[in-house]
């Protein structure tokens, strides 16, 4: 009895993780988004975001939301770096210019 | 008040005298600046020598390129562009009627710049009068496209690039601007410029090849690529660079490349065009 009423327990503790973790992932997922489309915009996107992205929402598909997240975290971080130098270079190039 | 005034005019003189030289300075000035830079690198090196991109710099790969050049392996291309030049389209007009009827001249004249349009570069020309005439645009990845253009660079040779930026349309200096910025910027995750290679590190070796020069880089295209073996535009060239620094590349004849090419264009322009050309 004690064992069942456990079990039950477990379970519905991991189906509320589960669901956090899918909003998170769905939030952080809709965030990293915008920002890749916002350094594609400014013409500075990489070239392996779109592509971790795609794989996130694939391992999340197949109920992997873990690996999940750490794809789209990669992501981000790409796509923060990718924005960061954008800003950077609108006035850096300058500094270049053959004179 | 006469003493005021002149005191007036030698400050402004000495601030002048003083600024740093702008990097919005005016296209000829980036051009002299641009030329000197590699004149000063390669003393050795005649300007002229500069329409052979890296041959102008590398005896071994000059010598390779020579024999390659006893059987050119783009002729094939300049055959089937003639063909296509030749061929009647759905109205049956031609693409001279459209771009022209001295062949010859229809290269030189490109990349130009056209108020509805932008920076308007041979293949973007070519397309414009297709659709014009009822034909489909070619895709710029297409082999039809990069013969027609391999012809007209062929017919073109022995001229001289001629790229011009119209002081009454506000927009061609625009175009000229964002494709220097464009050069000078460095992007992808290994954080370079067209610039970093090309005039920083021009003529030095990665692996085993060394870098060539900006100057000159677009009088040869298309070109047949020995590692690819097959013909690529200048476009696809660009697509390379940004692709190889792990940037998202920008697709063929986007606004970033048609004004990259109207940029580099300009630097080099006064060399001749000796396009179709063979590269490793």
């Amino acid at each position: 009895m004690d064992r069942a009423l456990a079990s039950r327990y477990l379970a519905a503790v991991l189906m509320v993780c589960a669901g956090g973790c899918a909003t998170d992932f769905d939030q952080r997922l809709e965030e990293t988004e915008r920002l890749r489309l916002d350094a594609a915009a400014r013409g500075y996107e990489w070239i392996g975001t779109e592509g971790l992205l795609e794989q996130a929402r694939e391992r999340a598909a197949g109920g992997d939301t873990r690996a999940a997240l750490a794809l789209v975290e990669q992501a981000r971080f790409q796509a923060e770096a990718a924005l960061q130098q954008a800003e950077r270079e609108s006035e850096a190039w300058k500094r270049r210019v053959v004179k | 008040m006469c003493i005021r005034k002149q005191t007036g005019v030698l400050a402004l003189l000495v601030l002048v005298a003083f600024l740093p030289r702008s990097s919005l300075a005016g296209p000829e000035e980036d051009r002299l600046a641009f030329v000197a830079h590699y004149q000063a690198r390669f003393p050795e090196v005649p300007l002229a020598e500069y329409a052979n991109g890296i041959y102008a710099l590398d005896a071994d790969a000059r010598a390779q390129w020579h024999s390659i050049e006893e059987f050119p392996p783009y002729e094939f291309s300049i055959e089937r562009g003639g063909e296509f030049w030749s061929a009647p389209l759905p109205d049956g007009t031609h693409l001279a009627d459209c771009l022209g009827t001295e062949v010859g001249a229809i290269r030189a004249r490109h990349p130009r710049y056209a108020p509805e349009l932008g920076v308007v570069t041979l293949e973007l020309a070519i397309n414009t009068c297709r659709s014009a005439a009822g034909a489909a645009p070619l895709d710029y990845s297409d082999g039809a496209m990069i013969d027609l253009t391999a012809y007209l660079a062929f017919e073109s040779r022995g001229r001289v690039l001629d790229t011009r930026i119209p002081p009454d349309e506000p927009g061609a200096l625009a175009a000229y601007e964002a494709g220097k910025q464009f050069y000078y910027s460095k992007r992808g995750q290994l954080n370079f410029a067209c610039a970093d290679c090309h005039i920083t590190s021009v003529g030095q070796y990665v692996r085993a090849d060394r870098i060539g020069p900006s100057l000159g880089h677009p009088t040869h295209f298309p070109v047949y690529r020995s590692k690819l073996g097959g013909m690529i535009s200048l476009h696809q060239r660009l697509y390379g660079c940004v692709r190889d620094v792990r940037a998202k590349p920008f697709e063929l004849q986007s606004e970033a490349y048609r004004n990259l090419e109207y940029f580099l264009s300009y630097m080099s322009n006064g060399l001749e065009i000796n396009g179709p050309g063979a590269r490793k």
